[in-house]
C-alpha cells in the first residue's frame, strides 16, 4: 500500500519512513504542501493514506487537504492534533 | 479610328529574352542557392532541436495520463486545468514574485554601479571595472550558489560576522530572502552590462542643458536619464526577468521546502516522484507561453543596439 508522508522536519519524517517501511508500505516522503499536491494529483500514484504535518513551510497541511473534496482523489480528511507549542 | 497604336512601353511578355536578362536569372538562381545553403542547417538544427521537442510537450501536454508504454492519445486540456489549481496557481504566482523581486533589486543595485562605470570612471578603467562584475560568470553557476549556502547558512560567514560583532544572528538560508539574494546574484552581470550600454550613450550634454535650465540633479536624473535610458533599462529588466522566471537552481538549493517554483514543479514531474508527464508538459507550455510574451514586450521596447 502507498503512503503519502508530509514532513518538514527531516528527523521525524526519516524517522516515519523507516517505521512504515519496515512494517511494508511503501511511502513517498516530501517535505512541503506543493510537493505533496502535485503527488496527489499524479494519475501515476495512487494513495490509501496520507500523514499529513500541519504546520509545514509555504502550504499548510490543513490548507493542503482543505483542497482535497474539490479533486474527488477518494481521500478523506481526517485531521487530528498530536503536539502543539503556542502561537 | 481602326489605325494600330505603337506600344509606348515593350511589351515585356513578348519581347525576346536577351543575354542581359538571362544574367539576373542565374544570379537570382545563386542567390537562391546562397540562401538555402546558408539557411539550411540553422533551420534544420532550428526545426529538429526547438520546434519539434516543443510540438511534442504540448501534444503530451494534452493527455491526462501518460503511462509508460501506452499510446499517447490527446484528448484535453485537464492539465492546463490543473495548472489554475488554487495551490498550483500559488505556485506560478511565487515563481513571478521571485522574478520581479530579483529584477527591481538587480536594477536597484545595477543603475548606480552601471552609471558610475559609464559616466564618472575614468575612461582606461571602465573595461577593467566591467570585467569585474563579468568575472563571478566564468564559474559554474552550482558553485557560486553552493558558495551562498556557506555564507548564509546559520553557521556561515554572514552570522559569524554579526555575532562577532555582538549583532543577533539572521536566519536566511532556506527561505525566500536566501533565493532572492542568490539570484540577485545570479543575474546582477546581465542587468550591469545591458545598461553601462545604455548609459554609455546618454548625451552629457543633454544633462548640463537640464542643470543650466534650473532642475535640480533628482529632476535631471527623473526627466533626462531616465527617459533616455529606457530602453536600456526595459531591455535589462526584461532579460533578468525571463531567465529569473525559469530559474532553478537557486530556489532549489537556497529556498528548501518553502520555495517551490514553476521550474522545480516541472521537475518534479518529469524527473521526481509525481511522475506525471502530462501535468508537467502543460505547465513547461505555460511557462514558455509567459517567456515569449516577456521576449515580445523585450523586442518592442528594449535596446535594439542590445537586444538584438
Amino acid at each position: 500500500m502507498r503512503v503519502l508522508l508530509v514532513e518538514d522536519q527531516e528527523d521525524i519524517g526519516q524517522a516515519v519512513k523507516r517505521t512504515l517501511t519496515h512494517n511494508g508500505y511503501l511511502v513517498d516522503w516530501t517535505l512541503d504542501g506543493e510537493t505533496a499536491w502535485s503527488y496527489l494529483i499524479s494519475p501515476e500514484l495512487e494513495y490509501r493514506v496520507g500523514i499529513i504535518d500541519w504546520m509545514l513551510p509555504g502550504l499548510s497541511g490543513l490548507e493542503l487537504i482543505r483542497e482535497l473534496p474539490a479533486q474527488n482523489l477518494g481521500l478523506k480528511p481526517r485531521p487530528f492534533r498530536t503536539a502543539f507549542l503556542g502561537f | 479610328m481602326s489605325e494600330k497604336i505603337a506600344p509606348i512601353l515593350p511589351d515585356v511578355e513578348s519581347t525576346p529574352e536577351t543575354e542581359e536578362e538571362v544574367i539576373p536569372s542565374e544570379e537570382s538562381n545563386t542567390s537562391w542557392l546562397g540562401i538555402t545553403v546558408l539557411l539550411g542547417p540553422p533551420g534544420l538544427w532550428l526545426i529538429l532541436l526547438l520546434v519539434l521537442p516543443t510540438l511534442v510537450i504540448f501534444e503530451l501536454s494534452l493527455v491526462p495520463g501518460i503511462r509508460p508504454g501506452e499510446v499517447v492519445n490527446p484528448s484535453g486540456l485537464e492539465n492546463y486545468w490543473r495548472v489554475f489549481d488554487a495551490i498550483n496557481l500559488r505556485v506560478v504566482a511565487r515563481s513571478l514574485v521571485f522574478a520581479t523581486g530579483t529584477t527591481l533589486l538587480c536594477l536597484l543595485t545595477g543603475f548606480p554601479v552601471a552609471y558610475w562605470i559609464a559616466q564618472m570612471a575614468p575612461k582606461g578603467w571602465r573595461n577593467l571595472l566591467l570585467l569585474g562584475f563579468i568575472l563571478p560568470l566564468w564559474t559554474s553557476s552550482l558553485l557560486r550558489t553552493y558558495a551562498w549556502i556557506t555564507i548564509l547558512r546559520p553557521t556561515g560567514v554572514l552570522n559569524t560576522v554579526l555575532t562577532t560583532l555582538g549583532l543577533p544572528g539572521l536566519e536566511l538560508l532556506n527561505r525566500t530572502p536566501a533565493v532572492l539574494i542568490g539570484m540577485t546574484y545570479s543575474y546582477l552581470p546581465y542587468m550591469v552590462l545591458i545598461l553601462y550600454a545604455s548609459l554609455e550613450k546618454l548625451d552629457r550634454q543633454l544633462l548640463e542643458a537640464s542643470a543650466d535650465l534650473g532642475a535640480n540633479p533628482l529632476e535631471t536624473f527623473w526627466k533626462v536619464t531616465i527617459p533616455q535610458t529606457f530602453p536600456g533599462i526595459a531591455a535589462g529588466s526584461l532579460l533578468v526577468f525571463i531567465t529569473g522566471l525559469g530559474d532553478f537552481i537557486d530556489p532549489e538549493l537556497l529556498g528548501g521546502a518553502s520555495s517551490m517554483t514553476i521550474s522545480r514543479l516541472i521537475y518534479n514531474q518529469f524527473l521526481g516522484a509525481a511522475r506525471n508527464w502530462g501535468f508537467g508538459s502543460a505547465l513547461s507550455m505555460v511557462l514558455i507561453f509567459a517567456v515569449s510574451a516577456a521576449i515580445a514586450l523585450l523586442l518592442k521596447y528594449g535596446d535594439r543596439d542590445v537586444t538584438t
